[in-house]
């Protein structure tokens, strides 16, 4: 069962993270305690980094195994289908759907709040004019994910990034009552893996987010940073790479308290 | 569960401006889609109407055997440039490229094709004159689509507006050789390629400008 807690870094302010098996240990059908990770290799360290470090969107199986995820974006597709068939009041599911996966995406890459939600209200508001583009059975996520991309990018090129002001609030307890130890780990975690995706260049680190932290597939990855399949496999790949290289020792010491 | 969330108070803020701007629907959307293009067209069918067809001296088959290839093709790009596709994003940058790249290739190909099955048409007596009279008359012919191309696609491409508004004057182009055909006498393979193809390609570049400026997606200032 996964285990959710809640952390504060400092830079992002308080998250969410949940402690569960990562999926390359799920599909071996070898018992893994939540949070540790049993062997050193790239699937096993970016499973533990990217499921216990806080996710966005903590990926639970439904009991009808359903990924939440997907019926988000599924709430998204529908909420969107009937607001852009006249459904005024349906745009509060799109922004309740879209919001709370944009949000983290641009203050990541913003390391702004204000930033982050002026970024935040001009998409949706996009969204809302193009409401009568919008083409029945279309993915609105990838769509939002490159708007915001775009209005960030167009942002950024008119030179108004801003300097991160950290408020961050005072970390607290979510339900779960993850451990202590738990929640050190986790803290270490996501303070190690936010330096290094903050190392990458800006390319890899989207791939890398997009990817892995938003749920998008490779090829809405692809569309959304307009370039080949390939490409950002190749990026996602990089990012990988350098989030192993930066994170070998804390790997080590989590090999070594498990044997 | 998810974290960090969006501040409440930007629920209701968004949600109040997107109160204050009342956006089309779908359906109204699609009313309004069809008169701009047709709109758009309307200026090409009254600028071919304004200089009156002329046929000149070219047998009949061969106006009908490099106009409907041309059609297909202005209707093929319409298709790919101006279309989205399934997908809110648009259609893959390869597709664009294709468009942007082989209209004009194929226009070119069609149009020496015919020339070589009617070779009568080569000896007319068509000059560089001519041919930029015919380059004009292609872009006051393109002018129309291409405007509602662009506006009805305005502030849609997130991702690369420059190539989508090039894919859109590659169309609007086609469209502007398609009807140049009914309204220019020369036929001559030369007078062709730089009278009714090249323009088509200048038009795209022009497509380029305009989309990415109108195509793109802006942030506003705070």
């Amino acid at each position: 069962m996964p285990r959710f807690g809640r952390t504060n870094d400092g830079l992002l302010g308080p998250r969410d993270f949940c402690l569960r098996e990562a999926p390359s240990r799920r599909r071996t059908n070898r018992p893994l305690k939540p949070g540790r990770v049993g062997r050193r290799s790239v699937e096993s360290m970016q499973a533990y980094a990217l499921w216990v470090v806080p996710p966005p969107v903590c990926v639970e199986l439904s009991p009808r195994g359903t990924s939440i995820r997907v019926q988000a974006r599924a709430q998204a597709d529908a909420a969107m289908e009937r607001y852009s068939r006249g459904d005024d009041s349906a745009f509060a599911l799109v922004y309740d759907a879209l919001a709370p996966r944009l949000y983290p995406f641009l203050l990541r890459q913003t390391r702004d709040r204000g930033g982050a939600e002026d970024l935040l209200q001009q998409t949706m508001l996009h969204i809302h004019r193009a409401r009568d583009r919008f083409i029945p059975g279309a993915e609105v996520t990838p769509w939002a994910f490159a708007i915001a991309r775009r209005l960030l990018v167009d942002g950024l090129r008119r030179g108004r990034r801003e300097l991160l002001t950290d408020d961050g609030e005072p970390s607290a307890h979510a339900s779960g009552e993850p451990g202590a130890e738990d929640l050190v780990h986790a803290r270490e975690l996501a303070e190690r893996v936010e330096g290094a995706l903050a190392k990458l260049p800006q390319s890899q680190r989207v791939a890398f987010e997009l990817i892995k932290q938003e749920g998008l597939t490779v090829a809405e990855a692809a569309q959304v940073l307009g370039t080949t399949v390939a490409a950002v496999k190749l990026r996602a790949h990089r990012a990988y790479e350098a989030l192993r290289v930066a994170l070998g020792d804390v790997l080590a010491r989590l090999e070594e308290k498990e044997s | 569960m998810t974290s960090p969330v969006p501040p409440a108070e930007l629920r209701a803020r968004v949600l109040e401006a997107a109160l204050r701007e009342p956006a089309r629907s779908r359906e109204h959307g699609a009313r309004h889609r069809a008169l701009v293009v047709g709109l758009g067209f309307m200026v090409l069918v009254v600028i071919a109407v304004a200089i009156g067809p002329h046929l000149g001296q070219r047998p009949s088959t061969y106006i009908v055997a490099l106009d409907v290839p041309w059609m297909l093709l202005a209707i093929g790009a319409t298709w790919t440039g101006f279309g989205r596709g399934r997908s809110m994003i648009g259609r893959p940058a390869l597709a664009k490229t294709a468009v942007v790249a082989l209209t004009p290739i194929a226009l070119a190909a069609t149009g020496l094709v015919a020339a070589r099955m009617w070779p009568q048409t080569w000896q007319d007596a068509s000059g560089p004159f001519e041919a930029a009279r015919c380059m004009l008359v292609t872009f006051a012919l393109a002018a129309g689509p291409l405007a509602a191309f662009a506006g009805l696609r305005r502030q849609s491409d997130p991702i690369n507006p420059g190539l989508g508004g090039a894919a859109l004057g590659t169309a609007a182009g086609a469209w502007g050789a398609v009807a140049l055909v009914i309204l220019c006498a020369f036929a001559r393979p030369s007078h062709l390629l730089i009278g009714h193809v090249l323009p088509v390609l200048m038009i795209a570049a022009a497509g380029a400008f305009v989309g990415s400026r109108a195509l793109a997606i802006r942030a506003r200032d705070r």
